[in-house]
């Protein structure tokens, strides 16, 4: 054999060996193509994530992912945000005229899995003041605003991320395709105390009538409360959790999730 | 070589990142957000009014300003004794009391007074033809706290709670430091309704 055959001898059997890996994987997607081409299809479709936040038993907001597209809508828009509170209802299911501080309105809050997939899930709340120009007020409590969160429901708060103005809750259990997560909220009161925070001012005048006039440091602030729901896979869910939201967490082999 | 050995380390590195990349990007996630609020209109005020009337004693008017939020009103009088004694308070249905706290006489008005309307009281004085005194003075204070609202949408009034807490440039000073104890109080109207002045005569 000449040293030119032998120089080309393994460069031939390797393009040899590339040749017959690739047909062999070819011939193993076909073979799994033909024996299995219905189970393809409907591989395919559960992997459609979706997620729907609920207000009073009504959907409020969703994004669910479908035919290789967001589906993302509102029943009602103010300021390109779905809107919460848009109903208010009081404890009996009946709509409220008017706002009072101190009145408990019923504020019942869930999360539906609207995919095709199981997910676990997360709500963040935020509660904050704002002035009548948009701009937070941070000298004012969001401990006023009590979004009163429900106990015993399998949600869970993660104290590490919590401040006064956030709360951060995970189901701890996988919600099925289509399920309802039990609620995360049940009333929602803003406390009689903004009544307590005033500048008062007396005025005698000459005829010896008295004025007593109250300046409450709460009139004309807005309270706002904001809540972002968020859905991830099941599948390899430690890792999954981790990536998208940052955190460390335990799954047992029930399906329970923990916080590390 | 050197150049090649550097030119292949380098897509390696690449061909690593690139598979990296798409394994973090590989978990399925969704997320969706709404949000509300609600503007706070908070805004009380009352004016305190009182005149002489024809019985020798006082009509005394607590009004609520225009526009005013619910509040509810308390009166409390200052006499000595022997008046007190033959003081009486006239549209009796409109108030509970007289009831003594602290050795202190205090009227309360049934409902809460807002947007003008307004809380009356006729106080009737007869003093006694042996009072000793040649003059003695009826004083009437009036408070308010702004009414709250319970669970169930009722107002009610919270006078054993009526620290106020004064805020400063928005940082909250020491409740400690509120109004006299709380509630609105409008100064004092001197009485002033001697028997003379009240036309009794004595």
């Amino acid at each position: 054999m000449s040293n030119t055959k032998k120089r080309k001898l393994p460069i031939l059997l390797a393009v040899i060996a590339i040749a017959a890996l690739i047909a062999s994987s070819v011939g193993g997607a076909r073979a799994a193509l033909t024996i299995k081409s219905d189970e393809y299809t409907t591989q395919f479709e559960m992997y459609h994530i979706g997620i729907t936040l609920n207000e009073n038993s009504k959907p409020v907001a969703w994004r669910n992912y479908k035919d290789e597209a967001w589906y993302v809508d509102v029943p009602t828009y103010e300021n390109d945000r779905a809107v919460l509170l848009g109903n208010l209802q009081t404890m009996d299911g009946e709509p409220a005229e008017d706002f009072s501080y101190g009145m408990v309105y019923k504020e019942e809050l869930s999360v539906t899995n609207s995919g095709a997939i199981d997910e676990y899930v997360r709500v963040t709340i935020r509660k904050y003041w704002q002035d009548e120009k948009g701009n937070k007020i941070t000298a004012l409590t969001p401990d006023l605003i009590d979004l009163h969160l429900t106990e015993g429901s399998g949600w869970i708060e993660d104290t590490t991320l919590n401040d006064p103005e956030r709360t951060v809750l995970y189901y701890t259990k996988p919600l099925k395709i289509g399920e309802v997560s039990p609620l995360f909220t049940d009333t929602l009161t803003v406390s009689g105390e903004v009544k307590k925070h005033v500048t008062q001012t007396t005025e005698t005048k000459g005829d010896g009538t008295v004025v007593v006039k109250n300046t409450y440091t709460y009139d004309g602030a807005t309270f706002c409360v904001d809540v972002e729901a968020d859905g991830v896979q099941t599948h390899n869910a430690e890792d999954a959790i981790s990536s998208a939201w940052g955190r460390a967490v335990t799954i047992d082999e029930s399906g329970t999730l923990s916080f590390k | 070589m050197n150049r090649k050995k550097l030119t292949l380390a380098i897509i390696a590195v690449l061909l690593v990142l690139a598979m990296a990349v798409p394994a973090a990007m590989s978990y399925f996630t969704t997320y969706v957000r709404a949000a509300g609020s609600r503007q706070l209109q908070l805004s009380d005020e009352t004016t305190f009014t009182e005149s002489p009337n024809d019985k020798g004693g006082k009509h005394v008017v607590i009004q609520a300003a225009e526009g005013s939020d619910p509040v509810f009103v308390r009166v409390m009088l200052f006499a000595p004794d022997e008046v007190m004694k033959h003081l009486t308070v006239s549209k009796a249905d409109d108030w509970d009391g007289p009831s003594e706290e602290d050795g202190i006489l205090y009227w309360y008005y049934k409902n809460p007074i807002k947007d003008s309307e307004t809380a009356e009281m006729d106080i009737e004085i007869e003093v006694p033809k042996d009072f000793a005194e040649d003059t003695f003075n009826v004083v009437v204070v009036h408070e308010y706290v702004p009414a709250q609202v319970g669970e169930d949408g009722e107002l009610f009034a919270d006078w054993d709670d009526t620290d106020l807490i004064i805020d400063n440039e928005g940082e909250s000073s020491d409740p400690a430091e509120g109004a006299d104890g709380g509630s609105s109080e409008g100064d004092s109207t001197t009485g002033g309704d001697t028997p003379a002045e009240g036309g009794d005569g004595q």
